[in-house]
């Protein structure tokens, strides 16, 4: 239940009156519950996990011969690994992010990012991070090295959201540079077709990556309202388009609820996690719902 | 409805004008910054029924205001009731007194006339005027006494009586626009007159009064009426003889051009001395003359010459004369042996001789050497000490004196001893006259009189600087005497300290000072009746009967006075006597009528339409623009009896609209402020 957790941490626009983006994940992670996370992927750990028909190509040392002496049959011994893993945060820094209030879809991002990389570093996980807009502008390789938060979180601190948004390239160009499984988190708004989404998400989902994602809102972006006719001006392409505020009103947020859709279902196809992040709700929700996610993914 | 301009409405062309703006405000939406476009949809922009209605209704009033600001301008009228307005109205009944109105019957037609309108026009606002050469109001009634009528009027109608003057409708007119002017209500002018075309001012414009809104002739002369007018003059050369110059001009009696015939009878003490029978072509001007009769044994040399046939007006029949004796004044220039310039005298005498009535005596001699007979003296004295006491005296004695300067060194005797050039040959020009004084300096040209040599004078506490050069020296000055008259002039007269003798003031001058000296001279020998006669002081008038005009105790100053009636009058004062005749106008015993043409014309300027029968293109514009100006100034003060003036409502609407369009303009932009 989210609720109760909800009220004891600050909102995002408290949230930006502290002083460092560390303290900022600390007073965040500090109120969501600590558990280790497990493993995504099975290594050399003590703790007995499952038996496996042994295949061919299977590494012989992970032969269990003494269920092989007793039934004359070849299985594999899986291990629940106990050991650490990567985590790449990939943070979306496009001008659309720049939209928001109380405080902007970027600045909630950044505070997720930064928990979010606060939290690998407690668990001793390796930490990327890759912020992208049209293409990547800055990545750091995944690392385990104390000074991989600190970096992560100067390197959060003076991102702004400048230009335009091109989620597909940004995945293609790091596919080939995240090579190690771990857990790949994407914080955007996601303004890119489902499919093309989809097809950029599946080559890293099929490399091993687990894959979460959050979807940055503003409320206003949900139900935006006119009184007036009004020119929307476009953050990113700086268009602007005259619109009736009888379409807002009815129309539009069906769109966007369709569009949102669609995206969780291509986060669901590729065995992604889908979480929406409003920037005006505070972020022990989405991240219960993320530990919740890990905790399930872990079994 | 109707319009005074209607072209100020090509100003609702600025209609457009706010029409434009609002398409602009209503084409420009507010901007809104919105992370994508992807799932908007762009919309032809309809206005919101709540804007609409809004900026609608500030355009109806921004419309409507500029609509009301070109009506305002085109000076929009409505017709009045005609019943109510004939009552406000103030009326200006004029009745013509000149002399012409004497004539038989018109005086009395006049009267009629006057008195039938007064009852016509019952308890109006009236007032009751009477002209000649000039206007004067008689009687005046207000329009709210109601009871008693007018018969207040018609009492002082009673007692008028034609003048001797002449009229001139110019002068009238203008006088009663001046009086129109002080009145709230559209005047109307009722002319009682015989129209007399002699009366007609020389510039025609003169007769358009645009304070006056109507006018409406009452003529009451006739063209039948037949007057000969009579002028005549006797004048004796030898004392013994005389002759008199007659001249008639008759007039009216219709279209007839045929001759009449006249006698016309000299008689001196009620004796027939002449008697001549005599044609006349009415409209030209018939000139005889009797020569060599015998001067009356009377001691008053008095004549009349008088028509035995009668006509319309028969004042103008007989006149009364004095023969003109012909006597001239004696003037006499004093020379001696030690005189430094003989030009002087020559000069003087040759500007005193150009006037036959004077007689120049040039004496070498003493003052003692002058008749006893001869007042007037012209001397050369040095004046760089003083005036010998013989001229002194000669003046105390009643007599007057010129005394010029003869210690002025001319012209040919300094050329060595001035170093200016500047005076040498540019002079000094005359600085100031005294205007005010009996010579009449000012009316004297003094453009190119110039005074190359002049000489310091010792002024006197009583003397008085009549001239002065642009240097400030004196010229000519007055000294004051018990009885007599002494002029001093800075100046020998001798063309070279000055080109004065050369100019043609100097012949002015001499004759100035020769009136000044002679009383006979300083008053003239005839003036027209209603013409003022400007009197030196010290002179006495007495009129034909006997009667004093102007006693000697009225008058210590010079003066004027107007005579009323014609005949001979007496100037009297110290040194003699003077005869001057009053006589009647020769214009205003012409007693034709103005033509229909001009008549029409002057109506027209009073009227909506010009007639056709005006042929003065220049006159019809001008009275266009001036009775458009008319038009406006009836409609503003709203005494148009006619129209009403409709801007007395259209300007309140308009503060209004104004008003509203402010309150709605900064409505719009509080809302536009507050973001809401």
């Amino acid at each position: 239940m989210p609720a109760p957790t909800a009220n004891r941490l600050l909102k995002p626009e408290i949230l930006a009156r502290l002083g460092s983006l560390e303290l900022v994940a600390r007073t965040v992670v500090d109120g969501v519950t600590t558990g280790l996370h497990r493993s995504p992927h099975f290594g050399f750990s003590q703790e007995f996990a499952e038996y496996r028909a042994y295949n061919e190509g299977d590494d012989l040392r992970y032969v269990d011969w003494n269920v092989y002496a007793r039934t004359d049959r070849t299985y594999i011994k899986r291990f629940q690994g106990e050991t650490n893993t990567s985590v790449n945060v990939l943070l979306d820094t496009s001008a659309s992010m720049g939209f928001g209030a109380p405080v902007s879809k970027l600045m909630q991002a950044v505070y997720l990012a930064a928990s979010l990389s606060y939290i690998a570093r407690k668990q001793h996980d390796a930490l990327g991070l890759a912020v992208f807009d049209e293409s990547v502008r800055e990545y750091q390789p995944a690392s385990a090295r104390p000074d991989s938060l600190p970096r992560a979180l100067t390197l959060l601190e003076r991102i702004d959201a400048a230009r335009g948004t091109n989620i597909l390239t940004a995945l293609e160009s790091l596919r080939a540079s995240i090579s190690r499984r771990g857990l790949l988190v994407v914080v955007s708004d996601l303004y890119a077709n489902a499919d093309d989404l989809l097809s950029a998400l599946q080559p890293l989902a099929h490399s091993g990556q687990d894959i979460a994602v959050f979807h940055i809102l503003d409320q206003a972006e949900l139900t935006p309202s006119a009184k007036t006719i009004s020119a929307f001006k476009d953050l990113e392409t700086k268009e602007s388009v005259i619109v009736d505020p009888q379409y807002l009103q009815n129309r539009y947020p069906e769109k966007f609820a369709a569009h949102c859709e669609s995206i969780e279902q291509a986060c669901r196809r590729v065995g992604a996690d889908y979480t929406r992040v409003l920037n005006s709700e505070p972020l022990d929700a989405s991240l219960q719902a993320y530990m919740r996610f890990r905790e399930r993914r872990g079994r | 409805m109707s319009l005074l301009f209607p072209l100020y409405f090509l100003g609702l062309l600025g209609l457009a004008l706010p029409w434009i703006l609002h398409r602009f405000s209503d084409q420009t939406p507010p901007e809104l910054l919105f992370p994508s476009k992807q799932f908007l949809e762009s919309t032809t922009p309809p206005v919101s029924r709540k804007r609409t209605l809004r900026y609608r209704a500030l355009l109806a009033l921004r419309i409507l205001s500029l609509l009301l600001l070109c009506l305002l301008f085109a000076q929009p009228w409505i017709k009045r009731d005609n019943l109510a307005s004939v009552n406000e109205q103030h009326h200006m009944i004029v009745l013509d007194q000149s002399f012409s109105m004497q004539a038989e019957r018109r005086w009395d037609a006049a009267i009629d006339q006057a008195n039938e309108l007064l009852q016509q026009l019952g308890n109006n606002s009236i007032e009751l005027f009477g002209f000649d050469n000039q206007i004067q109001i008689l009687a005046s009634q207000n329009n709210e006494i109601q009871s008693g009528g007018n018969t207040s009027l018609q009492a002082v109608l009673n007692d008028l009586q034609p003048s001797f003057y002449a009229a001139d409708y110019g002068v009238l007119m203008q006088r009663l626009d001046r009086l129109a002017a002080d009145h709230d209500l559209p005047v109307k002018l009722w002319l009682i007159s015989d129209m007399q075309a002699s009366a007609l001012p020389v510039q025609i414009n003169a007769l358009y009064a645009p304070n006056i809104r109507s006018v409406e002739f009452l003529p009451v002369g006739t063209d039948d009426q037949l007057n000969v007018h009579l002028m005549a003059e006797a004048q004796s050369t030898n004392g013994a003889t005389f002759s008199v110059s007659v001249s008639l001009m008759a007039s009216g009696g219709g279209t007839s051009t045929n001759s009449i015939t006249r006698t016309v009878q000299i008689k001196a003490a009620d004796k027939v001395l002449e008697s001549r029978t005599i044609a006349i072509v009415p409209g030209e001007l018939t000139v005889f003359s009797v020569d060599d009769l015998t001067l009356p044994a009377s001691s008053r040399l008095e004549l009349s010459v008088s028509l035995l046939e009668s006509d319309a007006l028969l004042a103008d029949n007989e006149q009364k004369l004095v023969i003109s004796s012909g006597a001239s004044v004696g003037v006499v220039l004093l020379t001696s042996t030690q005189q430094r310039s003989r030009s002087a005298p020559v000069f003087m005498a040759t500007v005193l001789e150009t006037d036959s009535a004077v007689e120049v005596q040039s004496i070498s001699g003493t003052v003692q050497q002058i008749p006893d007979d001869t007042s007037n003296l012209f001397v050369g004295r040095d004046m760089s000490v003083d005036i010998e006491l013989d001229v002194l005296q000669y003046v105390d004695q009643g007599n007057s004196a010129l005394v010029y300067n003869e210690a002025v060194v001319g012209l040919s005797e300094i050329t060595d001893t001035v170093d200016s050039s500047d005076t040498l040959f540019a002079g000094l020009a005359i600085g100031s006259v005294n205007e005010a004084h009996p010579l009449a300096l000012g009316s004297i040209n003094w453009t190119g009189t110039r005074f190359f040599a002049t000489a310091d004078l010792q002024l006197q506490n009583d003397d008085v600087v009549l001239i002065s050069l642009s240097s400030g020296q004196p010229l000519l000055i007055e000294r004051s005497s018990a009885r007599g008259r002494l002029l001093l002039l800075n100046d020998p007269l001798d063309g070279l300290a000055s080109n004065l003798p050369l100019q043609p003031a100097f012949v002015d001058l001499m004759q100035s000072i020769l009136n000044y000296f002679d009383a006979s001279t300083s008053v003239p020998d005839q003036v027209l009746v209603g013409e003022r006669l400007s009197l030196p002081a010290n002179v006495q008038l007495i009129d034909a009967q006997g009667n004093a005009l102007i006693e000697l105790g009225d008058q210590s100053q010079s003066s004027s006075v107007e005579l009323e009636v014609p005949g001979i009058y007496t100037a009297l004062n110290a040194r003699g006597e003077k005869s001057i005749r009053a006589l009647l106008d020769p214009a205003e015993a012409d007693l034709r009528a103005i033509e229909p043409d001009a008549l029409n014309a002057w109506l027209a300027r009073y009227a909506n339409e010009v007639p056709s029968s005006v042929d003065n293109a220049a006159n019809e514009a001008v009275d266009s623009e001036e009775r458009t100006a008319l038009n406006v100034r009836e409609l503003i003060n709203n005494r148009d009896p006619d129209r009403q003036a409709l801007w007395r409502w259209l300007l309140p609407s308009l503060l209004l609209l104004v008003l509203l369009e402010s309150w709605f303009a900064n409505r719009r932009l509080n809302v536009r402020r507050d973001g809401s």
